[in-house]
């Protein structure tokens, strides 16, 4: 490829990033992302709670237990196995920790927000 | 500019970017629309590009082959995909500007900030992966 070519994606970085936009379309995983942006480790359970609670706008302790039920099963059967299987959190058993592409999802969201104060931080 | 002052600078209006956020990503996550974005950002504000030289371009991205000794039914395969899948939802988001009847194609609003991000974004997944 030319110098002169603004587009510089490598072939295998490309289809990993098309895997992490596809990813970040969602909704609750661009909740789980930022979440974990702030947490060295979190669990399912917590991770559920408070995604109910935001999505209900109540506190944690207020959420419904049938609502927490189903989203509980919902990260763990959906969206928590993607974003392990593209590095974007790492899951084991409960507990999910940040991945090696957390921080690019994390720069991808920013766009969509004014987090200025991230990059500034850098 | 870069991406940190892009934001700083389009963020004082409330939003970053015109589209909603859940179309922002199903747009990125194609190669394609991609390399359009970057491609159609790097113009003068009022200069235009055609649908032909897109489609070429991207055909010497993707065979990695920037003097053109691709075959016309390659250039022609993508030409199409432009037509039927790419242009109308990045007209639609507002990101380019693309007149059917005339085939010409501008920048649209707030393009620049998702060409950056790609550089961005792309530098870093290919650090991660070189690291993982």
């Amino acid at each position: 490829m030319n110098s002169s070519n603004p587009f510089t994606e490598p072939h295998k970085t490309s289809e990993a990033l098309s895997d992490l936009f596809g990813l970040m379309s969602v909704e609750r995983r661009r909740k789980v992302v930022w979440m974990m942006w702030s947490k060295s480790s979190s669990t399912t359970r917590e991770l559920a709670k408070e995604i109910a609670a935001q999505e209900q706008d109540v506190a944690p302790d207020k959420v419904a237990h049938d609502d927490y039920h189903i989203l509980y099963n919902n990260l763990s059967d959906h969206h928590l196995p993607a974003l392990h299987d593209s590095g974007v959190i790492e899951y084991q058993g409960h507990t999910v920790r940040p991945g090696p592409h957390l921080q690019t999802c994390v720069v991808m969201l920013g766009v969509t927000r004014p987090i200025v104060w991230i990059f500034e931080t850098d | 500019m870069n991406l940190l002052q892009r934001l700083r600078g389009d963020s004082s209006t409330g939003r970053p970017i015109p589209v909603p956020v859940d179309d922002v990503f199903q747009l990125l996550r194609n190669r394609r629309r991609r390399i359009i974005i970057c491609r159609v950002s790097e113009l003068e504000p009022e200069e235009s590009t055609s649908i032909g030289a897109i489609a070429e371009w991207i055909v010497s991205i993707e065979t990695g082959d920037p003097l053109g000794q691709y075959s016309a039914d390659e250039r022609k395969a993508v030409y199409v995909t432009l037509m039927q899948t790419h242009l109308e939802p990045l007209s639609d988001s507002g990101l380019i500007e693309w007149d059917p009847n005339s085939g010409e194609i501008r920048r649209g609003e707030g393009i620049d900030v998702l060409a950056d991000l790609i550089e961005d974004v792309s530098e870093r997944a290919a650090a991660s992966e070189a690291g993982a």
